[in-house]
């Protein structure tokens, strides 16, 4: 509902296309472990990407891959590019390499699964206009194909890129997305670079940014394409490690769920632990009301169900029906997106039972001491 | 550095006014839907009485040669009964699962109930049939293992019909304010839920569907 008066409130300047002249020299810092099969077309996106040859820098810092990702990146031929090698360190490491050896006022993190496209950046860039931002968000996208647990996560990635929007209205983006944010380099700096020991060092960072009232915008379209799990174990593994950091770094940051903290202080970041309960608590009515009917329910069969209907029922499936419109009327905004009503109704049920999964095994894990990696 | 930081009140406002309003609806739809329900059980139950109505007549005009109606009286009896039974669940249901108390519906169908029991109870004496009949008594405010008791009568009964033996059973509501359940509960002193009152004797608290067996074969024999 909030999202949806943010919408209404905010309709005219969601779209707005804006130009600007200028032209900062940006770093593109590419981390990358075990990438051969995408590093190279990650690569290219950026060097065939709309921006001065002489203002871009890109940066790939190879975190102690065991194939041949190191040699591949080096093997292409263009003074853009500088490659590092490193023994391995992890996300949050490799970037801080990177930013030490970054010269642009801007600097980029681009993932080495993930592709910008030709106008990326110049999308990106006029939001930079207003000195107090530091850093804004791209359009993470996810290409469509067959496979659809893919297509669920493609849906999801408009639906976020649209909230994310939203939120940038009221100051209260909490995630720099790590397949490609722009950051000013001095802010990036000066708040000392990336956590190396985060599970998600992309909300650390905002929740940093955030923590000394930075501003972070969006984008909605700045496309960058993104590799995503493909089934729904590699999926699990890494929401079980989204939400497990994103609760451990709200917990870290909780002084900020403080009135002083505006909309991020009192809707975003009190959502994120909520969330967790509300997908718990809500299973449990429903599964509560499903079980608790009444004994002579049984002996009237499939009778009963069709003797009046509770307000639980009617408020449910209205709001079923509601989040579907909204949902729908979200993804097909992406003008160039092809999505169905099937899917997004099948989106819709899978991702409930998904995030009840998802959180439940991070609870499980969480009782069973065990640790969450990438 | 210059976030100008706000708590957007009115927006929240606005999306609890806008909740509340889709709740709001929700519970009107429910309301509206339950209450055509309810209506439409009523029109049954209406329909009920006008059968047992023109049963009763059949009954009093028959009055000498009741004997040779028995058969009859027991087919359309045995109907009645059937249809009673189904609308006592679907009441009970409306009211337990979905939250509707129609105290009219209800008032109605325990005179419906009434009628049917005295004029059960005036053709097994006519017709001097074996039948047993059964008064239950329940509460559905203090009395946790009544939609219990009552399931066991309804397996109980099944299986004594299985063994040729004839149950006719009457629940009422001892919770409801009518005047009918009231002259009830004095006539066999109801004071607790649930009570069985089978074949004009009193058993009051739970009975298990074999106890119940148990009871009604005693009263068979």
């Amino acid at each position: 509902m909030v999202f949806f008066l943010l919408f209404v409130k905010y309709y005219t300047k969601m779209y707005v296309k804006k130009k600007t002249k200028w032209r900062p020299k940006i770093s593109v810092i590419v981390p990358a472990y075990n990438e051969e099969k995408n590093i190279r077309k990650c690569i290219e996106s950026l060097l065939s990407a709309n921006y001065p040859k002489d203002k871009l820098e890109v940066i790939v810092v190879d975190d102690g891959s065991t194939d041949r990702t190191y040699e591949i990146a080096k093997s292409i031929k263009d003074k853009r590019v500088k490659v590092y090698t490193k023994p391995n360190s992890g996300k949050g490491a490799s970037l801080n390499f990177g930013i030490e050896r970054a010269s642009g006022e801007l600097i980029a993190v681009l993932d080495a699964d993930s592709t910008i496209g030709h106008e990326t950046i110049l999308r990106m860039l006029h939001l930079f206009e207003d000195e107090d931002v530091a850093a804004v968000t791209a359009a993470v996208k996810v290409r469509k194909s067959s496979n659809l647990i893919k297509e669920f996560q493609r849906i999801e990635y408009l639906f976020i890129i649209f909230t994310r929007k939203l939120l940038s209205f009221i100051d209260a983006v909490p995630v720099t997305p790590g397949p490609f944010s722009i950051y000013r380099s001095n802010v990036l700096r000066k708040i000392g670079g990336f956590d190396e020991n985060n599970l998600v060092e992309d909300h650390e960072i905002a929740l940093r940014l955030q923590y000394y009232n930075y501003k972070i915008r969006s984008s909605i379209d700045a496309d960058v394409y993104t590799e995503v799990p493909e089934n729904t174990s590699a999926l699990m593994k890494q929401r079980v490690r989204w939400q497990k950091g994103g609760i451990l770094n709200v917990i870290n940051y909780r002084k900020m769920i403080n009135p002083a903290y505006g909309d991020f202080g009192v809707f975003v970041l009190p959502l994120t632990i909520l969330s967790v309960f509300l997908v718990f608590g809500i299973t449990a009515i429903t599964i509560y009301s499903f079980f608790s009917h009444s004994k002579y329910a049984d002996l009237l069969g499939l009778e009963a169900m069709f003797i009046g209907v509770s307000p639980f029922t009617v408020v449910a499936i209205l709001l079923f029906i509601l989040s579907l419109i909204w949902a729908y009327g979200v993804v097909r905004s992406f003008k160039n997106e092809v999505v169905n009503v099937p899917l997004v109704v099948a989106y819709l049920m899978f991702y409930w039972f998904f995030s009840l999964a998802y959180n439940s095994l991070m609870i499980i894990k969480e009782i069973k001491k065990e640790k969450i990696t990438w | 550095m210059a976030v100008k930081r706000r708590i957007s009140i009115s927006l929240y406002i606005m999306a609890f006014i806008f909740t509340l309003i889709i709740f709001a609806f929700g519970v009107y739809v429910s309301w509206i839907i339950n209450k055509s329900v309810a209506e439409d059980l009523k029109a049954n139950i209406d329909a009920m009485i006008s059968r047992l109505q023109h049963l009763q007549t059949i009954f009093l005009l028959a009055d000498e040669n009741a004997p040779s109606f028995c058969p009859f009286y027991a087919t359309e009896l045995g109907r009645l009964e059937e249809e009673t039974e189904r609308m006592r669940y679907k009441i009970a249901v409306l009211e337990e699962n979905k939250g509707v108390t129609d105290e009219n519906l209800k008032k109605e169908y325990f005179i419906f109930e009434t009628n049917a029991y005295l004029l059960a109870k005036k053709i097994k004496e006519k017709c001097n049939s074996s039948e047993v009949l059964v008064l239950y008594f329940y509460s559905n405010t203090n009395c946790s293992i009544c939609q219990d008791q009552g399931v066991e009568l309804y397996h109980a009964r099944q299986d004594l019909a299985q063994q040729g033996i004839k149950v006719k059973t009457y629940a009422f509501d001892g919770d409801l304010n009518s005047s009918i359940v009231e002259v009830f509960k004095i006539k066999y002193n109801v004071t607790a839920y649930p009570t069985l009152i089978i074949n004009e004797k009193k058993f009051a608290g739970f009975l298990d569907e074999k106890r119940i067996i148990d009871k009604i074969k005693e009263e068979f024999q």
